[in-house]
């Protein structure tokens, strides 16, 4: 973030004028400050709006003020996948990447939040993320994406945060959904969590409720209520927790984690019809690690994109 | 407790038939069954219905069931000063008491309640699991208090968690109890109704008429000692609170100097507070409100958002330690009634009282065996 900022803090550096009537070529060899081409802005989309989505889209908008950023989505809140989580930063040990870079995941997710949790902005922490968006010239769009290739004609980076729809979206067959449901339950007493290391029981008082849950059925694609995990999750809740006794169900949910072995985040190139490099940078599959790594796989593809920027600066599309 | 049980167990033994008409003597030197007189249970009266008060009325209720036990007092839940406590458990030293009776006064009370927290009658009751920090502007000389080892986890702040506290240099974190009287109060009604306790409405202000009609007297009347019994050392220390809404912030701070708390509670988080010693006013200090809340969202910013819900003021039975002894009345007649006193716990009473009440039961007991009371007929 810091290195981000700091490319912010450069000065204007030369533009070079249209020479062919709208093409700006941006050297690739010049120093980061020849980046600021406030002649034209950089076309960012981010597809998807859960919690990667707008993470991912509030660190390019307020580190990239070049860049003008739009998100694309099906789904915003309260309807996310997102929405339904209850949102307990921890982490689980992903396979095939390196332990430092999920160290710094997690270490970069947790002092984002801890710094906000330790101020006035704990209590509005909500709506935090959208505000910002809007506030760094982030723009929402509503609408459900089925064509990558088509957003390239438009759009000079694609930030892929599609979630479980990166199933169907880019064909990554390793995408699956790991069905999640709980129950909100009203016990305000009850202010400590406590989970099963299993991961199948776990109390999480919230600000306004106690998640109670859960369950992990990987390959499960259904939406609906069922009534016998219903059944498990209070049954397994009160034994582990019995200060429970006296509360009361106040809702219940499914969600679908978007579960992958490890989250994908990287670049790959998509050549438009017209001949261009137009970088599609991913960042998804963080399965019930949503929340816990959002905003340290945020910063990486940041650092994706401006990479990408460097590498193959794009032509400016009139 | 459990000494006392053992009691309840003892065969019947020999009763005297009355010689004169009415009277029971029951040989001091008898042993301990000897008091089983079911004949004629013992009248025991507790003035006051505080934390304290009731604490005492149902350890003596449910422990020596052949006493029948009244509870008088002015006030009962939720006009008691005990219902505008917060009621987060832990403790202070005072001095003139050994610090082994201390220590056991804490744990006692603390293991009581820890063991109805962590049941499913948490909720019920309005005894719950707290955690949380204190946090000392200035490194205190003790910073391992005589309790740490009774609460759980205690351990001090690691230096980024201190972060958080520009203006303090050290801290404590750990899990205690929080006992809302608002409800646990009305819960410990019901218990000592179960155990065959009465209850009285209405203001005592001569120990003496009591001595009269009752076995044993426990005095468990707070503040109101101070007239009702002449003790000069008891003094009101004056607490304002506010009660708050906002209900993500889940764990208590504190500062150490006990001028500036933050308790998340059942319904609403308590912010405080004050410490006016000798202030007997019960009205709201419009000063003292603005204090609490500039000082605790300096200590907390993650109030901001919150909203107050309401204000209460209560005056702490101040004394320099809790008084638990017991002390002789002479009836008119003659007899000797015990006096069992139980007050004087200034800020502490939701945390030290069962272990004070197990105490004054003990005393209790022990008088009725010293002193076998005359039957009143």
């Amino acid at each position: 973030m810091v290195a981000d900022r700091l490319l912010l803090s450069c000065p204007i550096s030369q533009f070079l004028n249209p020479p062919d009537g709208g093409r700006i070529l941006v050297n690739a060899e010049s120093s980061k400050s020849q980046l600021d081409t406030t002649m034209q802005s950089m076309k960012v989309v981010v597809v998807g709006a859960g919690v990667v989505g707008l993470s991912t889209a509030v660190c390019i908008a307020e580190t990239l003020p070049h860049c003008s950023v739009t998100v694309i989505s099906e789904r915003f809140t309260p309807d996310t996948t997102s929405d339904g989580a209850a949102g307990i930063l921890f982490a689980s040990q992903f396979p095939d990447i390196p332990l430092e870079r999920q160290q710094r995941w997690f270490k970069e997710s947790f002092d984002h939040l801890l710094a906000i949790a330790q101020s006035s902005k704990s209590g509005e922490t909500g709506v935090i993320l959208s505000s910002g968006f809007g506030k760094a010239g982030g723009k929402i769009l509503y609408g459900k994406v089925s064509d990558l290739q088509r957003l390239a004609d438009t759009y000079d980076v694609i930030v892929n945060c599609s979630g479980l729809g990166a199933h169907s979206l880019v064909g990554d067959a390793k995408m699956h959904p790991i069905r999640g449901q709980i129950l909100k339950f009203h016990a305000p007493w009850v202010k400590n969590f406590v989970r099963d290391g299993d991961g199948h029981t776990y109390i999480y008082p919230g600000m306004n409720s106690v998640t109670l849950g859960g369950t992990r059925q990987a390959g499960d694609w259904r939406l609906e209520v069922d009534v016998g995990d219903r059944e498990g999750i209070l049954e397994r809740c009160f034994r582990l927790e019995p200060a429970l006794h006296g509360g009361k169900v106040v809702g219940e949910w499914v969600g679908l984690r978007p579960g992958r072995e490890s989250p994908r985040v990287e670049v790959e190139w998509l050549r438009t019809a017209g001949g261009q490099e137009v970088p599609l940078v991913h960042n998804y599959g963080h399965g019930g690690f949503g929340v816990t790594l959002a905003w340290g796989t945020a910063l990486d593809a940041l650092g994706l994109v401006r990479q990408s920027l460097l590498q193959h600066p794009p032509m400016a599309k009139l």
